[in-house]
């Protein structure tokens, strides 16, 4: 027989009826369900197949240690697999299937698996496949990877959105069952801001449907009021749904709110998942503690359940696993479920403890409903394969163990099972010292914290409500004094009568000595209790390699149901204690997160903030290609019908060499300098002279790092005698900011010098060609322009079309070339007022390539010149560097290294056989040895139509004196050789006759 | 020549986009910048610098770090040791402190420019700049007038609090437009409203 839903009881609604498909067929459940408690009451008996050996399994427990009962939900894009059954809440038209079975649920051929099970036993994969026979790998892993794993997930991009979010409060409490909910109430009236979180869609915990009075009214009815009274305060929230699943330095948590996972669709707008960030200054962790399982043969077998799972079945969900359940525990805690199932009139044909004696309450319970107690015996093995049909019991004592010639059998279509209970420290344990073993619970309670945290309640092992209300209400108060608040005592409610978790029996393993049949101890990873013993025996004895080896606890569980047990086999086949064989620390996540929690809003378009020059509307307009730069948006180049990029960049570049172009450069570092030390400054960051550059006039100025090789290059324009407006290449415009700044607060804080950044200022275009004054002559409304009255490296203020304008005569193409700043805001109309006249002179609007092409042909360095490997020297920019004066850099830049002959120096390199070099090629001696010795390497390439051949920039060793020389520029990667041959950089114009005109 | 172009322009437009609930959160307006004048005072010249900013705008400086000060259509921002960020709707003031205030006593910068400003005030305020805000804005942590510099999505940004459901985001002229894509993304889920540019 399977489950059933009970005529009463339970927290559903039965006017509410919802429909949901398992594996296809229809079901109903009501809301309030769980998909777990839906199916159980649909008699649904198997939920999914085992990892390794694909062995049938129902459900286990009622929450997220849930082992078993992993499905996929939803379809499609919303495809998300390994979804503990447990925790999730029922909707109208929920769709969810099976996993890790193939071609069905009822027949699975990798159930053969089990028959092969030795041969999978811990180990398996090392032994099969490392060492001798480590080919053996390259065979099988594709079938192997095709074989593991559990749910598969989806290709396709998730159609829901998922947010972010900051919280702050004084004090944090990770579970809202009795203890929680009492330290919120302890903690909120003193005024402390509070947020209580806990993963379950109703707080409440273990009260939620329970019989035991509180105060005066049911459990339930009191948790009711008490939300009702928290939610009612400003200084509470309250975050259901959601998991505290990591706790970081400085007391900063991750949770993940589950916002619309329980509807079929999030609504719109509305995020699936939201991750929060809470900074708390007090933590209380009321995480509440897991039932443990026993170990027997067959302790998988669908129908054997954690007892208080059976427990919240019944009370919560109004199901019953079982018609004729039988249960085996060593404590009295577990009698709770036997009374719940009397209560709700199920038959419990067996009690099973292996302590000759048990509580008073406990056997008035057990006598009350009928079912045989059974003191003094384990069940050693449960039968039945798809289902289970019978439990064998036998007599036991704690001095002869299992006898196992005496057992007998019991009909029973479900077990409730408890090895006590283990409290949830994961939290605790990812800020405290070793985890402390409490030897009456048999149980590991958090270590000394690390960070201010405090636990209380069941996960401090405070097994009974009465005692958590008290310690919650102790807990809250303490956090919120901490916080500097003075809460006023609150009164404890009373607790009716209940059944204790005390005196525990620490049985561990019921098998008999020699008996069959596989005994887990981690389910979801399919180890049994052999496999601990073989680890053993192989020598992974330390809990830490045991865990790795079998896998033991490494599960998406995190063995939250499994490690105690593995952790007391290995003590006995060490005939060592639990403490002395010590436990495994817990790292975040407590519960496995989706990856769209983490990503939050950054995604697709907001994956990086994009950055927008003020022509950029402008680009996209006229066609421009944009690629991005860092986190500009550049045009690249502006494709005509038809042209391919080389075609475009051509064309471009040979406009502005014949009449005049206009590139937008606003991307370039733009930084304020001022005071009176500025000059002085400036002369101590740049390598070259700065001090004596008369106002109206640029400069362009290497900087150094201060290990002494080459760090930036740009201009900077002298505007005043106190103030300079420096110019860096876009990659550098914020570290150099930076560095300046830290030289002035840091270095020499007596200098009189404000740096800021201005990049977003200016708006900054540079127009190039011959020309390129007759255009400008033509836009401005205030500025010589002749030779004489604005010359070469010349700073003008002056106004274009009524818009101030700053202009500088600079060249980076070679050309006849201005660079004309206006205010941001005016950027878009100055640059159309320039092109709008440039009409006239036939002028073009070129983009990065172009640009790049130019002062190619120039020799001009840029980026991949200053690499942070090279020199000035390197790149014959010795003569900048002053052998005058002290600067950042120049005590490090006569190292041994940096002046060595040998170092690769900046060449021009033409191609010979008509290719295109291709940027990142080695230079190789053609025909030489093999393999050959790279001699550097292409740094830039282009096609150059001044020389109508492609051409490239590259750092060769000796360089210089290989002027003439032919090499190849190879890359392998691509099967690419290039017969190449070296000269000078400076391709075009080497006297500079065409900018000085 | 054409007015001044806000990198807004085509995006700050008056509009409503309501949520699942049909109310809107939080009503965006893009402000219009007239003046923004960073000011550096040199450490020992503080007082003087102090004296010439509140000569010029009739506002007094803040007298503590991330603090801000308001006298009619004056707003003087702490945002550093001896630094404030002066915003203005006199379009000369970077002249007027410029007189003022000469290398000897610090230096003074233009920024009105440099700058975009965006308003969020409404009863979800606080909820959606928490989505990229990793500082407290509770108003006792976070009192109206504060400023605090910091990041919203990778992107720098200056908040100024106006009111417990008001702040003011300075952001990069250049990360304006992504960074309101974002803000009216996480805006989305409470509704929001877009009042017309410069009318806040």
């Amino acid at each position: 027989m399977s489950g059933f839903r009970l005529p009463s009881c339970g927290l559903i609604d039965r006017s509410r009826p919802l429909h949901f498909t398992f594996d296809g067929k229809r079901y109903q459940g009501f809301a309030g369900d769980s998909l777990a408690s839906a199916l159980l009451a649909n008699g649904v008996d198997i939920l999914g197949r085992s990892f390794k050996y694909h062995r049938p399994r129902g459900l286990f427990s009622a929450g997220v240690e849930e082992p078993n009962a992993m499905v996929t939900l939803r379809s499609s894009a919303r495809t998300e697999p390994n979804c503990k059954a447990p925790m999730v809440e029922l909707f109208e038209g929920l769709e969810a299937k099976s996993q890790n079975r193939w071609p069905s649920l009822g027949l699975d051929i990798m159930a053969l698996n089990g028959l092969a099970g030795p041969l999978l036993s811990a180990g398996f994969y090392y032994k099969t496949f490392m060492g001798p026979t480590r080919k053996a790998w390259m065979f099988y892993e594709h079938f192997i990877r095709k074989a593991a794993g559990m749910g598969a997930g989806t290709q396709l991009r998730d159609p829901d959105r998922y947010e972010e979010t900051n919280a702050f409060c004084d004090v944090l409490i990770a579970g809202a069952g009795p203890t929680g909910l009492m330290a919120a109430l302890a903690a909120a009236q003193s005024g402390a801001r509070i947020v209580l979180v806990d993963d379950q869609a109703e707080m409440g915990g273990s009260l939620r449907g329970t019989s035991l009075t509180v105060g005066e009214a049911a459990g339930d009815i009191w948790c009711r009021s008490a939300l009702a009274v928290l939610s009612a305060l400003p200084n509470v929230t309250l975050l259901p749904r959601t998991t505290v699943y990591g706790y970081y330095d400085d007391n900063t948590f991750g949770a993940v709110e589950r916002v619309s996972d329980h509807l079929p669709v999030p609504p719109e707008a509305t995020p699936r998942q939201r991750h929060w960030t809470i900074r708390a200054k007090q933590l209380v962790i009321a995480a509440g503690a897991i039932e443990r399982p026993l170990i027997f043969a067959g302790n998988d077998t669908p129908g054997v359940m954690l007892a208080d799972a059976i427990r919240i079945y019944v009370e919560r969900y109004g199901v019953s696993p079982g018609q004729r359940i039988a249960l085996f525990a060593n404590n009295d805690g577990a009698y709770r479920t036997v009374a719940a199932l009397a209560k709700a009139g199920v038959t419990v044909v067996a009690v099973v403890d292996p302590r000759p004696e048990i509580g008073a309450e406990a056997r008035s319970v057990v006598e009350g409903c009928g079912a045989e107690l059974l003191t003094g015996h384990v069940v050693t093995r449960a039968r039945g394969g798809r289902r289970l049909a019978a439990i064998e019991v036998t007599p036991y004592d704690p001095a002869n163990g299992v006898q196992d010639r005496l057992h007998r059998s019991i009909p029973v279509d479900c077990l409730a099972v408890s090895g006590g209970w283990t409290p949830t420290i994961h939290l605790a344990s990812q800020a405290s010292g070793p985890a402390r073993w409490d030897e009456a619970l048999a149980a590991f309670l958090p270590g000394e914290p690390t960070q201010p945290w405090q636990a209380a309640g069941a996960c401090s092992g405070e097994l009974s409500t009465a005692a958590c209300l008290t310690a919650g209400i102790q807990a809250g108060a303490e956090a919120a004094r901490a916080c500097g608040f003075a809460p006023s005592p609150i009164s404890v409610p009373a607790v009716g009568p209940e059944i204790t978790c005390d005196a525990i029996l620490p049985l561990w393993d019921a098998r008999p000595a020699g008996g069959k049949g596989k005994a887990f101890v981690d389910l979801q990873h399919d180890v049994t209790a052999s496999d601990v013993s073989l680890a053993h025996r192989e020598g992974f004895r330390s809990v830490e390699h045991l865990k790795r080896y079998t896998t033991l606890g490494m599960a998406t569980d995190q063995g939250k149901t499994s490690n105690m047990a593995g952790l007391a086999l290995m003590a006995q086949e060490r005939g060592l204690s639990i403490p002395e064989v010590g436990t495994t620390r817990f790292r975040p996540p407590y519960t496995p997160i989706a990856l769209g929690a983490l990503a939050g809003q950054a995604r697709g378009a907001h994956f990086r903030p994009l950055r927008r020059t003020p022509m950029h509307d402008w680009h996209v307009a006229e066609g421009a290609d944009m690629m991005e730069v860092g986190l500009w948006q550049r045009p690249r180049v502006y494709r005509r019908d038809g042209e391919t990029v080389e075609q475009a960049y051509i064309r471009e570049a040979r406009q502005v060499r014949q009449s005049v172009g206009i590139v937008d450069v606003s991307t370039l570092g733009k930084i304020d300098v001022q005071g009176p030390d500025a000059a002085e400054f400036l002369n101590r960051v740049y390598s070259n002279g700065f001090l004596k550059l008369p106002e109206g006039k640029a400069r362009y100025g290497l900087m150094l790092r201060e290990d002494g090789f080459l760090w930036d290059d740009g201009t900077t324009w002298r505007l005043g005698e106190h103030r300079f407006l420096m110019t860096t290449t876009t990659a550098n415009a914020a570290p150099v900011l930076a560095q300046l700044e830290f030289l002035l607060a840091a270095v020499w804080p007596e200098m009189k010098v404000a740096v800021t950044s201005v990049s977003d200022q200016w708006a900054a275009m540079a127009v190039s060609g011959p020309k390129a004054r007759d255009l400008l002559a033509a836009v401005l409304d205030d500025i010589g322009m002749s030779n004489e009255a604005f010359p070469f490296m010349g700073v003008r203020e002056g106004h274009l079309d009524g818009v101030p304008v700053l202009v500088a005569r600079l060249s980076f193409s070679g050309e006849l070339a201005y660079e004309v700043y206006a205010g941001a805001h005016s950027g878009e109309a100055v640059w159309r007022r320039i092109m709008a006249a440039g009409e006239a002179f036939d002028v073009v609007a070129y983009g990065l390539e172009a640009l790049g092409t130019l002062r190619i042909e120039k020799g001009h360095v840029a980026g991949p010149e200053l690499d942070g490997r090279t020199t000035a020297e390197d790149l014959g920019l010795g003569g900048m560097t002053s052998r005058r004066k002290d600067y950042i850099g120049s005590a490090m830049m006569d190292r041994e290294g940096l002046v060595d002959d040998n170092r690769m120096k900046l060449v021009g390199l033409i191609s010979r056989d008509g290719q295109p070099v291709r940027s990142g090629s080695h230079l190789i001696v053609p025909n030489g040895e093999s393999p050959p010795r790279s001699l550097g390497h292409v740094t830039s390439s282009t096609y150059s139509p001044a020389l109508e051949k492609y051409i490239a920039l590259g750092l060769l060793e000796d360089g210089r004196n290989r002027i003439g020389e032919a090499l190849v520029a190879t890359y392998p990667l691509k099967g690419h050789n290039v017969d190449v041959e070296v000269v000078s950089s400076h391709f075009f114009d080497p006297e500079g006759s065409r900018m000085h005109v | 020549m054409s007015d001044l172009l806000s990198p807004l322009q085509g995006h700050s437009e008056p509009r409503v986009a309501v949520a699942a609930q049909g109310e809107a959160g939080v009503a965006l307006t893009e402000r219009r910048i007239v003046s923004l004048v960073q000011v550096a005072a040199w450490s020992d010249r503080l007082a003087q610098v102090e004296d010439a900013v509140a000569a010029v705008t009739h506002c007094t400086p803040p007298q503590r770090p991330r603090g801000s000060s308001l006298r009619e259509t004056t707003t003087i921002m702490a945002i550093g040791p001896g630094r404030y960020l002066v915003e203005s709707a006199d379009p000369e003031l970077a002249k007027k402190l410029t007189a003022v205030i000469g290398p000897d006593l610090g230096a003074v910068t233009n920024l009105s420019q440099a700058r975009s400003v965006v308003r969020i005030n409404g009863p979800k305020a606080t909820w959606v700049l928490s989505k990229g805000l990793a500082i407290d804005l509770d108003p006792a942590a976070f009192p109206p007038l504060d400023v605090a510099q910091t990041a919203i999505h990778e992107v720098g940004v200056l908040v100024r609090r106006i009111a417990e459901d008001s702040f003011d985001l300075y952001v990069f002229r250049g990360f304006a437009l992504s960074f309101w894509a974002w803000l009216t993304e996480a805006a989305a889920e409470t509704g929001y409203r877009v009042d017309p540019p410069g009318s806040a």
